[in-house]
């Protein structure tokens, strides 16, 4: 078990190879704060996860956005693995991984980096809508689109 | 669960290789498209494993040693686990086909029975002997008269309902149909709708007739009939008497094998009924609720 451990944690640090390129690197100490975070949320949300594949599809899909910063990087990494186990739940299970990341990474950038309006509103709506089979909402951000 | 090993049915096990499994088999469900479950249902993936690890080790004693002896691989084990519910699942089909052709006229009449048979046909269109081979995804409603212990599990459970099932087909086949309809009508009213046992009320009334000298093939037994049970029980021990009786029955219908020990089973969890009702101060009455007269047509 301690080497599935070991074999996870230097995947995630082999992303920084990639990451770097846009100013994020998680060193040592940032990611066992994130892997710590990441136990919890799991924990809170009912939920176990084999390997670390979410983290690094969230690192892969998050790493070009520019509303993320090198200061906040970890925290941030942290709050989007919650909010991702979180709506994995509330989808039903109804949307894969490398979907559900898409999705949250075209929200985050629509509401510029805020995790809070981003989660709280239409992406719950989205994935609310995906459970029950529903047409897909519209966003409040689109409204005014082709108004003028 | 520790870091460097389990224990599964004896032998030890490395914890890694077990998380893989259940890493496959996570992956197998999800069809790759996550890697992360509620834990529910990867509890259910683990129980799935150990169910199909034990169930190799119960089928096959002396496989399971010789790995033990040249290196315990818990994925070889699970593999055959699979493989042995999935030939259990063979053998069960057949015993379903012969609970539906060999029926009785008096259990086709019941709607429970007929609502099990189409559970049990669910139960092979549901059940998955890879990922949830411990799971029973159907729901049985007829009442067996000896029913299924609780701790067994899956295919297994399945199996076991159906020899049980095709056992009291067997015994209730070796009635008159007609007079078993009525007397079940007599005794419990409308019973084609009724979720009830018919295979112990049948050798009841048979193991009733065989103890004061009535033919067993013939089970109704009338009011004196019931006085004469009262007269007969009161002046002997119950048990010795029941159990000559059960012999009784068994010889005139013919029953053997598996069904012959319902009989028994049937006959020993009488036998504190019958001390009940002769208790009572109307045993006549008392015993009309259990041997059943034919009706007056």
């Amino acid at each position: 078990m301690l080497d599935i451990a070991k074999r996870n944690t230097e995947g995630l640090l082999a992303l920084n190879d990639y990451t770097a390129k846009y100013g994020l690197t998680l060193d040592d100490k940032a990611l066992a704060l994130v892997l710590g975070r990441r136990d919890a949320a799991l924990a809170e949300q009912g939920r176990v996860e084999f390997g670390s594949e979410v983290l690094k599809k969230l690192i892969l899909a998050f790493a070009d956005s520019d509303f993320i910063e090198q200061d906040t990087y970890a925290d941030t990494m942290s709050s989007l693995l919650e909010l991702f186990y979180y709506f994995k739940g509330e989808a039903g299970e109804l949307i894969s991984d490398v979907e559900l990341a898409e999705l949250m990474r075209s929200k985050f950038d629509k509401y510029e980096g805020d995790l809070e309006y981003m989660s709280g509103s239409s992406l719950s709506s989205l994935v609310r809508a995906r459970r029950l089979g529903e047409d897909e909402p519209e966003d409040p951000l689109d409204w005014d689109d082709g108004d003028e | 669960m520790n870091d460097k090993g389990l224990e599964i049915i004896g032998g030890s096990y490395n914890a890694d290789e077990l998380y893989a499994i259940l890493e496959r088999n996570c992956f197998l469900y999800t069809m790759g498209e996550s890697t992360t479950l509620p834990e529910e249902t990867a509890r259910e993936l683990m129980l799935s494993i150990l169910y199909c690890v034990r169930l190799h080790g119960t089928m096959h004693p002396g496989a399971a040693a010789s790995s033990l002896r040249t290196g315990p691989s818990l994925r070889a084990a699970y593999e055959a686990g699979v493989e042995d519910a999935k030939a259990l699942t063979k053998r069960a089909r057949l015993l379903h086909s012969d609970a539906s052709r060999h029926a009785p006229a008096a259990l086709i009449a019941c709607a429970p029975f007929k609502e099990t048979l189409d559970a049990v046909s669910t139960f092979f269109a549901l059940y998955d002997a890879q990922l949830f081979a411990h799971a029973i995804p159907c729901e049985l409603v007829y009442p067996l008269c000896r029913p299924v212990e609780e701790r067994v599990q899956g295919i297994e459970y399945i199996l076991s309902y159906l020899r049980t099932l095709n056992a009291e087909s067997d015994i209730l086949a070796r009635f008159p149909q007609t007079e078993l309809a009525n007397i079940f009508h007599t005794g419990l009213g409308y019973y084609e709708e009724q979720v009830v046992n018919l295979c112990a009320p049948a050798v009841e009334n048979a193991l009733g007739c065989a103890l004061i000298g009535l033919d067993p093939l013939h089970p109704g037994i009338d009011e004196s009939g019931r006085r004469e049970l009262a007269d007969a029980l009161i002046h002997g021990e119950t048990a010795p008497m029941l159990n000559d009786a059960a012999g009784a029955v068994c010889s005139a219908l013919h029953i053997e094998g598996a069904a012959r020990g319902l009989v028994f089973h049937i006959t020993e969890a009488l036998a504190p009924r019958l001390d009940a009702a002769l208790s009572s101060d109307e045993k006549t009455a008392a015993l009309s609720g259990i041997f059943f007269a034919q009706a007056v047509l």
